[in-house]
């Protein structure tokens, strides 16, 4: 279990995360969902030892991620761009392989696993949008973790792709693993996930399941539930956009 | 530990710009060596040449008469190359965001900091030392007759494998100064610009400064006057600063400082990994 515990960032002046706690449990996809700025990725680094906290700690099993033994067996993840556009996907894979001990032909399987064995050679930067998230989860799942991190792996993908990533994401967990998922696209991540952690400027708004959430909401949808959780807490928010009347001058 | 090393060559081998950078390296050698041997072809006798009185008090070997023939535009501009390509197999992580995927595989950031030194450092080392030999051969081959003329033959290969080993050296601490400062900028750009300051600029900017009384005894305490002098510690420069009629004890001083300046910038880039985030 992944158990974040009194968890403070700050940078600088600005507390970018503020002091959450939240045990992630087994076997389930869960939604980590909040507006933009408010401590997603900045936690997901966390907890992958990319950032120091200022105060608290993630525990994965009862370790940090620093001292995992296999950590690329224990924790997979996509975070941000993390391939060098000139090289090639396999070459990328052939080097976590070698890292974490891995046996060379698991790269194989996760290729075919993503429908990627035929571009495997080119190098990454000539990849889609699509292609570049499926790389993404092949290194991820390469280790088997039993933890998945994704922090919006659907962002900008193509319906065809937000249902693989969804299928995918799915499989994962029926088969004992844990997924978690941020996006911002509230009505595919209801179809994805079984229980939501809703942060707002830092701050843990709510957890609980699906059912839970639109029960204490009193909403229909997790779009509707995520809207009037985070009303008070988005940081930049756009201006009322004119009406077709107005925009074209009244006519 | 071999594990990451490994790993760290698969990322080296896999990037065109690192093969192209290591290629050019070669090609900018070969064509500077070849300049030099026509230099010295076209020289009507050998005491024209300053390096060959240099070979002929010192009893220094071939490849520094090739490596001093042309002015240090050799050093400099191989020193620069490899420098560079210190620097992108450092940056290219951050540029790219491999960082992340290498920090994932290898939370224990110290661990990823030295297998990444040890093969880059291993690179430059091997790459300089097969150009040395590459410069050996060209200066043998076209050259092997006038120094045998001179019955200098003898003692210019007697000496070759330390006398060749003292460049490698020097290339290789300063490469790891320019290591250092990819870490702690993190862009390619700017450690780039900060190597050949220190390479080029710092030198230039003392003697104005402090003028040409001072200047040289100044830049003597610098990471390029100590590169100088491990590089060639028979050259000509360090002697008249020096004073000294005797090359060799310059070169233990040079190796000192010039170790300083790396494991000083080593240490601070360390750290600042170790605190940073990613």
């Amino acid at each position: 279990m992944i158990i974040i515990k009194n968890l403070t960032k700050k940078f600088g002046s600005k507390v970018a995360v503020d002091n959450i706690s939240v045990a992630i449990p087994e076997g389930r996809v869960i939604g980590f969902l909040g507006p933009n700025g408010a401590g997603k990725t900045t936690t997901m680094n966390i907890i992958l030892g990319l950032e120091k906290p200022t105060a608290g700690e993630v525990k994965i099993d009862g370790k940090n991620y620093t001292e995992l033994k296999d950590p690329l067996r224990v924790v997979g993840a996509i975070v941000g761009t993390n391939f060098h556009k000139n090289r090639s996907l396999r070459e990328h894979l052939r080097f976590l392989t070698v890292v974490a001990g891995i046996p060379r032909n698991r790269i194989d399987e996760v290729l075919e696993l993503t429908g990627l064995t035929d571009v495997a050679k080119k190098p990454v930067g000539k990849f889609s949008l699509g292609m570049t998230q499926r790389a993404g989860i092949a290194a991820a799942i390469l280790g088997e973790p039993k933890y998945l991190i994704l922090d919006e792996p659907v962002s900008g993908l193509d319906p065809e792709g937000i249902i693989c990533v969804r299928e995918f994401c799915k499989a994962y967990a029926a088969a004992g693993h844990t997924v978690l998922i941020s996006s911002h696209l509230m009505s595919e991540v209801e179809h994805t996930v079984d229980g939501a952690i809703i942060i707002g400027r830092g701050k843990i708004i709510m957890t609980g399941t699906l059912k839970e959430i639109l029960r204490k909401t009193e909403t229909k949808t997790l779009e509707a539930a995520f809207i009037k959780l985070t009303a008070k807490e988005v940081e930049f928010r756009a201006g009322e956009l004119p009406k077709f009347s107005e925009a074209e001058g009244g006519k | 530990m071999w594990k990451l090393l490994k790993s760290e060559f698969i990322k080296a081998r896999s990037l065109r710009s690192i093969r192209l950078l290591c290629i050019f390296g070669i090609l900018i050698f070969v064509a500077l060596a070849l300049v030099s041997v026509q230099n010295l072809l076209n020289a009507k006798s050998l005491s024209d040449i300053n390096t060959y009185q240099d070979v002929a008090r010192y009893h220094r070997d071939t490849v520094q008469v090739l490596w001093s023939s042309v002015n240090g535009a050799i050093p400099i501009m191989f020193q620069i190359i490899v420098g560079i390509l210190a620097v992108l197999l450092v940056t290219n992580e951050y540029v790219s965001g491999t960082i992340k995927s290498s920090l994932m595989a290898t939370p224990r950031r110290f661990k990823l900091f030295v297998a990444k030194l040890i093969f880059t450092l291993a690179l430059i080392a091997t790459l300089t030392f097969v150009l040395q030999i590459l410069a050996f051969v060209i200066v043998w081959c076209f050259q092997s007759g006038r120094i045998t003329e001179v019955g200098l033959w003898a003692s210019l290969t007697q000496d070759f494998a330390t006398n060749c080993l003292a460049p490698v050296l020097a290339v290789t601490l300063s490469s790891a100064i320019w290591f250092g400062f990819a870490w702690i900028i993190r862009n390619s750009t700017g450690a780039i610009l900060l190597g050949i300051s220190m390479v080029l600029i710092l030198t230039a900017l003392i003697n104005m400064v402090f003028g040409w009384e001072h200047g040289p005894e100044i830049n003597n305490w610098m990471p390029q006057g100590f590169f100088d002098q491990v590089f060639d510690p028979s050259s000509s420069s360090v002697c008249s600063i020096t004073k000294k009629e005797e090359p060799c004890s310059d070169f233990l001083r040079g190796v000192i400082g010039l170790g300083s300046y790396t494991i000083l910038t080593l240490a601070v880039s360390a750290l600042i990994f170790q605190k940073r985030d990613a």
